[in-house]
């Protein structure tokens, strides 16, 4: 049957697009962007790539955008430098709304080959080992690849990502060439200053330029509390825990993949529970949070890591350490870079 | 599964891709796209088929029963249990609640100790558009404008079209079903408009009018009370042109899809904010429901060719028909009879527009200015924080809060700029895209795709799938 003018103008058309694609993918891989998120965040993955590195990393901070303001590598580097009496180095690979599997993926596709680090600390909370995580799409489409496929589709058929994000592999060169080329980041001084200077991350404790970079963010940010009060504590229980369940599901399995590989790999893992502020945890269903903790205990026995717990009720009353109800400050990220770097050199670096 | 998603991009391909391959057999052509249309709506909720199921059935029944009997008083009972029966199903799922709400008002407000239960059925989406055009076929046929459908598939996929289903443009039977009788044929060029009238509604809906609404929209509804009369101002302009961006790109992309298959859909919208009058403003705004109430409501009524008063009367309970249409609540009802007295009142003052054009020019602004504001009430806010918005149209001797940021002042000056652009800007640009060679339309896909994925994850739901 011989094509019709309209068959031969579509298949020429999705041929293009085919070319297209498969283009644009192998020139972000070859750019090394295509981890890039929509948002502010690749600065962590800009530092990541950017930096000429004649030693193995120490550190890499994986974890949500908790972790992004938590722990920034600077604020450990300093520690860590001091204790150890030699220059580390530390880097971040932070996924917006992480669940487990994003984490996985983070650590299998950016901080591999000579990136691979000698300790991993690993921000772990409910929300990102449920079995159904909230908004897992935003993370997932971010990181998977062809090969996530059928974790991907899993995902879709339990009504946890919509079916088309497993498309992503497809899209992601277009995608992440976008987003590279809009450079969202760029309209956060503040964030290229990390990048650039301090190996990404939202604070840094280097010098006196560092001081002044931390306080006028957080006093430009000081509506942050309220808005974020207002916005986001109604819907924790709603959104976020609403099918919260740990029964194996996608992000623990993913979560359990990575500290075997990390075992195997001969890495040293530190397994983070952050603080949040008293009136988030108020939100977070008791069953859920002792199941995690649980969780973390067991799963770092399994796998020879260690698991660090600091949200501690002092810490969830230090309302001075917040930025917002699930986010530090500078002050709270500097005091709680103390307490992550005093257990890296008891156990991890050791 | 909303046009912006790329679930919706990877169902459109697979779609036609398969159409193409049964093209040789006309049935089987338009089973597949009535089965892909029910799965496309059924993506919704599975339960929302039923309902499509029983309006489609009533007319096609009451379609076919006009067919067979000339009894004048069998045709108005026949016709009018198609009437009853959509719009008792909208009443039902719509308005029900409302109702049952304003009674239990009513009862407590006499003192009457009764407690009137709530049904809580939740909106089926689309309900509004679909009950109208299954309507409209009937109403056709009791007219005798068209012959009864013969072939219930062609009806089905008339009704359940998957580009016009879930907020239109309605589509009258008229249009829509000598097409379906007829093999397609569609051509390179039809292929090559469509993909341009597709992203032309993804750059209207993710890129110009949610950039609006977030950069100048939602900071001012958030909080009215921190902004002066010129902000309250921009973000009036911004409102209607994000609501225009939002709805006449999802119509864009239905009629760019529709036309990916042969067909041709209605338009809906002809630059509305450059009209001499608020009444023609509203002809060229859904310009597809503006027709069906001219022709089920407002001519059967009398139209203007009655007595002044009554045809005031007439206009203004079609404005009023329309903005209940659009959804409960009391914004939709003050929305209806604002348009209603300023149609009637500008039709009192100004019977025909200006011959000069200085003083043309500024009916146009003054037209635009006021329908603007009563688009506002579409907003799916309580009508007590609409008020609250419009009383910060009078604090002009208060400080700015910041709303006129660079960004969002040359987005919406932009958006302005590009609605009241020359015709002939955009008929080339459909042009361009019947005859672009097919690489260069992928090239464009692709700068669009990458484009719209920079605010994919910020998104909004097209606006008039609440209605």
């Amino acid at each position: 049957m011989p094509a019709e003018p309209y068959d031969a103008h579509l298949g020429a058309l999705l041929g293009w697009l085919a070319v297209g694609l498969a283009g644009a993918n192998a020139l972000s891989g070859a750019l090394q962007v295509d981890g890039n998120q929509a948002i502010a965040w690749p600065t962590d993955l800009t530092a990541l790539h950017a930096v000429d590195r004649r030693a193995p990393i120490d550190v890499a901070v994986v974890g949500s955008s908790r972790a992004h303001y938590a722990l920034p590598p600077s604020a450990l580097d300093a520690c860590l430098s001091r204790a150890l009496g030699r220059p580390t180095e530390t880097v971040a690979v932070n996924r917006m709304r992480a669940s487990g599997w994003a984490l996985d993926l983070a650590v299998r596709d950016e901080l591999a080959g000579s990136l691979r680090p000698r300790a991993l600390v690993i921000e772990v909370s409910p929300e990102m080992l449920s079995d159904h995580p909230f908004d897992l799409a935003s993370n997932v489409v971010a990181a998977a690849r062809t090969r996530d496929l059928p974790d991907c589709l899993a995902a879709a058929g339990d009504g946890d990502v919509p079916t088309a994000t497993c498309a992503r592999p497809l899209t992601r060169g277009v995608e992440s060439l976008a987003f590279t080329l809009a450079r969202p980041w760029a309209d956060h001084a503040h964030l290229t200053w990390m990048a650039v200077h301090h190996g990404g991350g939202q604070y840094c404790f280097d010098d006196a330029a560092c001081d002044a970079r931390n306080a006028a963010y957080d006093t430009a940010s000081a509506a942050r509390w309220d808005s974020r009060a207002a916005r986001v504590l109604p819907q924790v229980a709603a959104q976020r825990f609403r099918d919260w369940s740990l029964e194996g599901g996608m992000a623990s399995r993913h979560l359990e993949a990575l500290l075997r590989r990390a075992r195997t790999d001969g890495q040293s893992v530190l397994l983070v529970n952050l603080p949040v502020s008293a009136d988030y945890q108020a939100q977070v269903p008791e069953a859920a949070y002792a199941a995690t903790l649980d969780w973390l205990d067991a799963a770092a026995t399994r796998h020879g890591a260690t698991f660090l717990d600091t949200n501690t009720p002092a810490w969830q009353a230090a309302r001075s350490r917040f930025l917002d109800p699930d986010h530090l400050n500078a002050e709270g990220a500097s005091v709680l870079a103390r307490e992550v770097c005093a257990a890296l050199v008891d156990d991890a670096l050791h | 599964m909303r046009f912006t998603d790329l679930g919706y991009v990877l169902f459109l391909v697979g779609t036609l891709v398969v159409a193409r391959l049964l093209r040789r057999s006309h049935r089987a052509a338009l089973a597949w796209l009535t089965l892909a249309s029910l799965a496309f709506y059924g993506t919704w909720d599975p339960r929302y088929l039923l309902l499509l199921g029983v309006s489609t059935l009533l007319d096609y029944g009451v379609c076919t029963a006009l067919g067979r009997t000339g009894h004048p008083a069998a045709r108005r009972a026949l016709v009018g249990a198609s009437i009853v029966g959509n719009l008792g199903l909208l009443g039902v799922f719509k308005y029900g609640d409302f109702v049952l709400e304003g009674v239990g008002v009513l009862c407590a407000g006499l003192g009457i100790p009764v407690r009137v239960p709530r049904w809580e059925l939740a909106i089926p989406i689309g309900i509004s558009f679909y009950t109208f055009q299954t309507m409209s076929a009937s109403i056709d046929v009791y007219q005798r404008t068209i012959p009864p459908p013969r072939d219930p598939l062609a009806f089905l996929l008339y009704v359940s079209f998957f580009p016009q289903l879930v907020a239109g443009p309605i589509v009258r039977a008229r249009e829509f079903l000598p097409q379906l009788a007829a093999r397609v044929s569609a051509t390179p060029a039809m292929l090559g408009e469509g993909v341009t009238w597709i992203l032309v509604g993804l750059v209207k809906k993710m890129l110009l009018g949610d950039g609006l609404t977030e950069r100048l929209v939602a900071p001012f509804f958030a909080a009215p009370h921190r902004y002066n009369a010129m902000e309250a101002l921009l973000a009036d302009w911004a409102a209607y042109f994000a609501l225009y961006c939002d709805f006449s790109g999802y119509t864009d992309i239905a009629l760019g899809s529709a036309l990916l298959f042969g067909y041709t859909l209605p338009r809906n919208f002809d630059r509305p904010a450059f009209a001499p009058s608020p009444v023609e403003h509203w002809r060229r705004w859904h310009m597809t429901l503006g027709t069906f109430l001219r022709d089920y409501l407002y001519l059967p009524l009398g139209g203007s060719r009655v007595s002044t008063a009554r045809a005031w009367g007439n206009l203004f309970l079609v404005f009023l028909v329309s903005g209940i249409w659009h959804g409960v609540g009391g914004s939709f009802v003050v929305m209806g009879i604002a348009n209603g007295i300023l149609v009637a009142t500008w039709r009192l003052l100004r019977p025909a527009p200006s011959p000069n054009r200085a003083v043309r020019a500024l009916e146009c602004l003054l037209a635009f200015q006021l329908t603007a504001l009563t688009v506002l009430c579409l907003r799916p806010i309580a009508l007590a924080d609409l008020a609250g918005a419009f009383v910060r149209l009078g604090a002009w001797s208060e400080p700015a809060g910041g709303l006129a940021t660079p960004a969002g002042i040359l987005l919406l000056g932009g958006v302005v700029g590009l609605h009241l652009s020359p015709r002939g800007w955009k008929d080339a640009l459909h042009a361009w895209g019947r005859e672009a060679p097919a690489w260069s339309l992928a090239a464009v896909i692709l700068l669009v795709g990458g484009a719209c994925a920079l605010v994919a994850t910020s998104t909004r739901d097209f606006a008039y799938f609440q209605f």
